[in-house]
């Protein structure tokens, strides 16, 4: 029987206890899985977004938090002027209830920008001009809403055409309905107001950092950042990172102390045969990576089945009306990994303390006491 | 020593905090309920779920001069309901109002109409008015936790004469926030024929709480209405051109913000 043989087969003694382990420590992976993978859908989902508008930078007002502040349009003119800018376009978002659903991304975009390019019509038309009254759907959108072009929506206290589907390439635009900018102005009240400035740079930019710190100097009381960071800047997202980090911290430190305590049982257990073991000539260091290569092999059997069951919390999660159209969970080879990774780690952790006590064990006291 | 000083420690420990703790009467905390509810203009977007149907409305409410306020309800979804109202005037006890349907015209509203569906719902008009909350005499009758939220349940009794379809009603009051997690209403027996679950309270821009997701449920058939804040607006400015009887019966977007 080879050392490995000999590990593995120590954890198959007590198959109940060794199982019962693994499904506590499988169940603080699979949260983490399910955690992380929101955390990270929700930041591929706005870097996909800014991607398919093809945004180098966003202006928003500065605050740091995820509901955008309005700020007043002429700032777009301004932005435009700005060396190593090719194209600035105004937005307003808001985030509404909409018909019979709870909640609703509408953007109202600037009319003959480019943030109208990436809307590939996959039936109907775009609206005709900034003066009609009419919307298009995301594919989400349009599927949750049960339209179709021709229906109407109402949206807030007004009437719209539903004149078009598009796909925005990603599912923060897909989960949406898009308008003229100059209609949501008036449907919220917010005349010459706008919440964000997509900005395209000249492909010749070097540095587009350099064109932020420009823009910010011409307009004080706005930020600028690189598009597919601005998610991850704000601090609403960073508390939402960082309430994952404290869950999945403490779900993993019950898991390793749950290890823990399996292993020093299980070395407890074994103590006259590891007498038998350092009487017949193992060394006290074989004796310290056997009772941790048990305590891995527990872990990472433990996380793949947790790295399974986190998955299938996510492809759960992703078809609830809070999480469809909305984002897209992260699952990938990376997150497994991570994962997996934490999972060994919790193995060495927990079984150091029960290795280290098995070392100190006397072979002749182990042999006679027991 | 070292040991018995512990102990001893850890004994008088909550009998510090709890000197520490400051303890309401029941009248301030239904005071700091009254305080914390919207008192200038407003306009509001509500989500309301009855029955599997989903109403949206809008809610306009300013202050009335002498006192009280004017509040205008209309359903802007579905489209065949569209237009729907109820205009309410109210101070303190007393209020005045009428509803309006497109093809049905307007109803006056009589002082014995506080039981009147808000569109059909598990809303009514007495949970608009919110009355009990000028009941005299409130007293505090226990502590509870609603959810996770630590409770001092106040109860309050109907005054004779109350024109108020409730004898009795008990709120479950967050102290922290002067926020009603629950609050439920009696008539002549022990069983509630009404009660008002709060799910989320947000921090408004005045400073004070607001519960912006709660249920109605009314016991006596067993409905429940889920309401939920979608947006708000305050200190908007409001004109009496905007509680006519024409803005009544037309649906118009909110005003602007005050200057």
């Amino acid at each position: 029987m080879s050392f490995t043989q000999f590990t593995l087969k120590n954890l198959l003694r007590r198959p109940v206890r060794t199982l019962l382990t693994i499904m506590g420590i499988g169940l603080g992976i699979g949260a983490v899985v399910a955690l992380l993978g929101l955390a990270w859908g929700l930041e591929q989902s706005w870097a996909e977004g800014m991607r398919a508008r093809k945004t180098d930078l966003v202006v928003r007002k500065s605050g740091g938090g995820l509901v955008a502040q309005p700020f007043d349009e002429s700032a777009v003119g301004k932005v435009r002027g700005v060396a190593g800018v090719a194209a600035a376009a105004g937005l307003m978002g808001e985030v509404l209830s909409v018909e019979q659903v709870p909640l609703m991304v509408i953007t109202g975009r600037e009319w003959g920008t480019f943030i109208w390019d990436s809307l590939e019509v996959k039936a109907g038309r775009l609206p005709a001009g900034p003066d009609e009254k009419a919307v298009v759907l995301g594919l989400i959108a349009a599927e949750t809403l049960g339209k179709k072009p021709g229906d109407k929506i109402t949206i807030e206290v007004e009437e719209f055409e539903v004149v078009g589907i598009v796909d925005g390439k990603a599912v923060v635009e897909n989960g949406g309905i898009v308008m003229a900018l100059p209609l949501l102005q008036s449907l919220m009240q917010k005349p010459a107001l706008v919440t964000f400035i997509n900005i395209r740079l000249q492909p010749d930019v070097g540095d587009p950092k350099a064109v932020a710190q420009k823009i910010e100097q011409e307009l004080p009381g706005l930020k600028v950042e690189i598009a597919e960071e601005v998610f991850a800047n704000s601090d609403s997202v960073k508390t939402f990172q960082a309430m994952n980090w404290g869950t999945s911290a403490v779900a993993l430190l019950v898991g390793t102390f749950g290890v823990m305590n399996t292993m020093l049982m299980s070395v407890f257990e074994r103590t006259r045969e590891i007498g038998i073991l350092l009487a017949v000539g193992w060394r006290r260091s074989r004796i310290l990576r056997m009772v941790l290569w048990e305590s891995i092999a527990l872990c990472a059997v433990a996380g793949v089945l947790g790295i399974v069951f986190g998955i299938g919390m996510l492809k759960v999660l992703s078809i609830t009306p809070w999480i469809h159209g909305r984002l897209e969970p992260y699952v990938g080879w990376d997150l497994s990994g991570y994962a997996f990774a934490m999972a060994v780690l919790v193995g060495l952790a927990s079984g150091l303390y029960p290795a280290l006590r098995c070392t100190k064990i006397n072979p002749s006291l182990a042999i006679r006491e027991s | 020593m070292t040991m018995r000083f512990a102990i001893l420690f850890a004994v008088l420990m909550p009998a510090l905090n709890f000197a520490q703790t400051k303890t309401f009467t029941a009248r301030e905390l239904i005071a700091g309920v009254k305080a914390a509810r919207p008192s200038g203009s407003l306009y509001a977007r509500l989500r309301m779920e009855h029955g599997g149907t989903v109403l949206q409305v809008q809610v306009k409410r300013r202050a009335l001069p002498e006192g009280g306020s004017e509040s205008l309800y209309q359903v802007l979804f579905p489209a065949e309901r569209k237009g729907e109202g109820l205009l309410l005037k109210a101070r303190r006890n007393a209020f005045t109002g009428a509803t309006f349907v497109p093809s049905k015209g307007v109803r006056t509203l009589k002082s014995g109409d506080r039981d009147t569906a808000v569109f059909g719902t598990a809303v009514d008009v007495e949970d608009l008015l919110a009355s009990f909350l000028n009941w005299p005499d409130p007293e505090i009758v226990g502590q509870e936790k609603e959810g996770n939220i630590p409770c001092t349940i106040v109860e309050l009794r109907a005054p004779k004469g109350s024109a108020s379809t409730f004898s009795r009603a008990r709120c479950w009051i967050d102290e922290k926030r002067y926020a009603t997690m629950r609050v439920e209403f009696f008539g002549s027996r022990d069983k509630p024929l009404k009660t008002v679950t709060t799910h989320k309270v947000i921090r408004g821009s005045s400073g004070f709480y607001s519960p912006v997701n709660f249920t109605v449920t009314d016991h006596t058939n067993g409905s429940s209405t889920k309401v939920e804040g979608v947006r708000s607006d305050s200190d908007v400015t409001y004109s009496d051109a905007d509680f006519s009887e024409a803005a009544f019966q037309s649906v118009t977007p909110a005003p602007g913000k005050g200057g």
